[in-house]
């Protein structure tokens, strides 16, 4: 609770707010001083802070907030190199179970993405992958969401072995049947996605990409949900209960996140020119139409920490120039390698 | 399953009831399929997967943009679907 804006305030109170983050956390302290605490170390996040100079006032501390977040800022985007291998990475190794999902959680992980690739790739870029934390094997509890250039399709997968895994994808270049709703959504007509043809757009030529899944073990459209934008992509061609091999069977364990490759041997990032990533929320529950169209925000990325669902949101990348996390659950750090990079937008 | 590279004349004839897995080549000359009938005019003959994803890293100009191959993993997972 920040320093209250208005009212008889407390010096010690002050220094609680201070040292404990909390203006009522009642600790005693003793030999406090208003120069003391006006020339320490200041949060300038906070709307209303002291300055250094003498005199110093009481008033001045009205509605500080020792833990405010900076505005938000909206100023770059991580652009991954189209060189491929671990020394050109867009990726962390979670330690610490902020990425476990298995089969059977609900989730969502929303990413925003400008296409950097040509209409000459004619292979996958992966958007978004994660797998076991130090494992080299494509099926170790994978979770991804790539597009295939050469077939025009963007896949949702999950796997616990190659022969466990669910799946769906959506075909944007047909306005029929199980693929007219992606070809709505996107608009990219009948020419492929690419950095020619990047379709319905929000700020900076960026799309955003959900896949928001429920509780139950299927990719399928009816647990699985695929927006482009604020907009679901339907039911895919393999529809409502999605396809897949056996039974995936995913354990609890930590994972490594890619960005714009696979996270196995961190290849499949594109061609051309780099593709663009920005804002990376992933969250513990499914999202329903509703809050999505809400991340969305008509195309001006948001700040995630505002959003209705805040509560349930696991791990928040701004991109803005760090790889830290903004969820304010302190998970690990993205790191960029080789000529992979923070780009101005 | 059956691994080859056809012309793209061939691949028109195919029967694409049983093709499990093809993909044009950047110039849409050729292409790679993945069937289970035989085909005896065939640009190549592979004998399993890991035969033709080789092929594809090592000739990786003529299929995909992006300095790789085509992985055994993408032949299994992605699958011909007839018209799309």
């Amino acid at each position: 609770m920040a320093v209250p804006s208005s009212g008889i305030i407390s010096l010690v109170r002050i220094k609680n707010e201070v040292s404990e983050d909390d203006y009522n956390a009642g600790v005693g302290y003793t030999g406090i001083s208003l120069q003391e605490l006006a020339t320490g170390v200041i949060n300038t996040n906070s709307a209303s802070a002291p300055n250094s100079n003498a005199p110093h006032a009481m008033s001045e501390w009205y509605g500080y907030d020792q833990d405010a977040e900076a505005a938000f800022s909206d100023a770059y985007s991580v652009a991954k190199s189209i060189t491929t291998g671990t020394g050109q990475a867009v990726y962390i190794a979670d330690s610490d179970a902020h990425f476990n999902f298995i089969h059977s959680d609900a989730y969502t992980i929303s990413f925003w993405v400008k296409p950097g690739w040509s209409a000459n790739l004619n292979t996958n870029i992966h958007l978004f992958s994660s797998t076991t934390a130090g494992s080299t094997d494509a099926s170790a509890n994978m979770i991804r969401i790539y597009y295939h250039e050469g077939l025009n399709r963007l896949y949702y997968e999950y796997r616990s072995a190659s022969t466990a895994k669910k799946s769906n994808f959506y075909l944007f270049h047909s306005n029929s049947g199980n693929h007219a709703a992606a070809y709505a959504a996107a608009n990219l007509g009948t020419s492929y996605w690419s950095a020619a043809n990047r379709g319905n757009v929000g700020d900076d030529d960026f799309t955003m990409i959900t896949v928001a899944k429920s509780t139950t073990n299927s990719a399928g459209s009816s647990y699985a949900k695929v927006y482009w934008n604020g907009t679901w992509l339907g039911n895919g061609h393999y529809g409502a209960n999605g396809t897949g091999q056996g039974t995936p069977s995913m354990t609890s364990v930590d994972r490594q996140i890619a960005l714009g490759s696979n996270s196995w041997n961190y290849t499949k990032s594109g061609d051309s020119t780099e593709t663009q990533f920005n804002d990376l929320t992933i969250w513990d529950k499914q999202l329903s139409a509703t809050e999505i169209s809400e991340l969305y925000n008509s195309g001006t990325r948001l700040d995630a920490t505002s959003h209705s669902a805040a509560t349930n949101l696991q791990m928040y990348y701004k991109f803005e120039n760090d790889g830290t996390d903004s969820s304010g659950n302190e998970a690990p750090n993205f790191t960029l390698s080789g000529n992979s990079n923070f780009e101005t937008l | 399953m059956k691994y080859y590279i056809v012309t793209s004349k061939v691949f028109e004839t195919l029967n694409k009831e049983n093709i499990d897995y093809a993909l044009s080549s950047i110039d849409n000359s050729k292409n790679i399929v993945v069937t289970s009938d035989t085909i005896d005019s065939a640009l190549s003959t592979f004998t399993n997967a890991s035969g033709l994803s080789t092929y594809t890293f090592n000739n990786h100009t003529d299929w995909v943009g992006d300095n790789t191959g085509i992985t055994e993993e993408e032949i299994a997972d992605v699958k011909y679907i007839s018209g799309l």
